[in-house]
């Protein structure tokens, strides 16, 4: 059975609907300030994955439903955090740039916070996202 | 509530792969990539002409409560461009450059290094005003 194409989500934390941005956005935003060839390659990944889906060479697996995207720059390590289902939908939440060969938990755990969100039928993005454009 | 998923992180990494579970009926907005790239890149350029306005502001020690009763414009305007949480004009770009005292200058650099960049500076409107009543 052939595999759907790769469908990217950006959720907000489903407690903070209220903030401008998806998750992702405010991080590269933040991150573009000081590391900004970790946010490029940040954006690049993504890029990748939306292309490639699963088979990113990129993706790593952090445990239970918890994904990365991962690859080395002068800037440091370029991390992006997602969920992923079987309908190669995948949920891209975080971002960071750090040189410790360790994930941010409360990056993660916002992920997890995504997902109970998912499983309750609980908003992840805001009524407007999507419907108007966004006021840049 | 947050305690609780740190610790569900912890006892989470190293465990095989799991799928999440999406409720039915549940709807979201899945973006194309070459949206997310425009939208990503328009926000940081805001953002670095923000960045760049508040070094400015900072420079001449003023407070932007200062600078907005200088230029006529609510400190609410200075701070919102500041903190790139408005849409950003040009002109009002360039009068609160003027406000600090400096000039605002545009680079258009092609994507094709082989091609020339065009630079261009925007003038005082006391040199407009000037041109126009000679």
């Amino acid at each position: 059975m052939t595999q759907p194409n790769p469908q990217i989500i950006y959720p907000w934390h489903p407690e903070h609907l209220d903030n401008k941005n998806p998750l992702i956005i405010e991080d590269l935003l933040v991150m573009s300030r000081s590391k900004r060839i970790c946010a490029q390659k940040c954006k690049q990944m993504i890029g990748d994955l939306c292309i490639n889906g699963s088979e990113s060479r990129y993706r790593k697996h952090l445990g239970g439903v918890l994904w990365e995207l991962k690859d080395r720059t002068s800037d440091g390590g370029a991390r992006v955090y997602f969920l992923q289902n079987t309908l190669n939908q995948f949920f891209v939440y975080h971002a960071e740039c750090k040189n410790e060969n360790e994930a941010t938990q409360t990056l993660l755990s916002h992920g997890l916070a995504i997902r109970n969100a998912l499983a309750a039928k609980v908003p992840i993005q805001p009524s407007w996202y999507g419907k108007r454009k966004r006021n840049l | 509530m947050k305690n609780t998923l740190l610790d569900e992180v912890q006892a989470m990494l190293g465990t095989p792969p799991v799928d999440i579970v999406v409720a039915e009926g549940s709807s979201f907005v899945i973006e194309d990539f070459a949206t997310f790239s425009s939208t990503l890149d328009q926000l940081i350029a805001v953002q670095t002409v923000g960045d760049g306005l508040r070094q400015a502001r900072k420079r001449r020690k003023l407070t932007s409560r200062q600078l907005a009763s200088q230029l006529d414009l609510s400190q609410t305007r200075i701070m919102e461009m500041e903190r790139a949480n408005t849409e950003l004009e040009l002109r009002t770009v360039a009068r609160v450059a003027e406000g600090l005292g400096y000039r605002v200058k545009l680079e258009l650099i092609p994507n094709d290094a082989s091609e020339p960049t065009i630079s261009v500076t925007m003038p005082y409107r006391a040199d407009i005003v000037g041109n126009l009543h000679p």
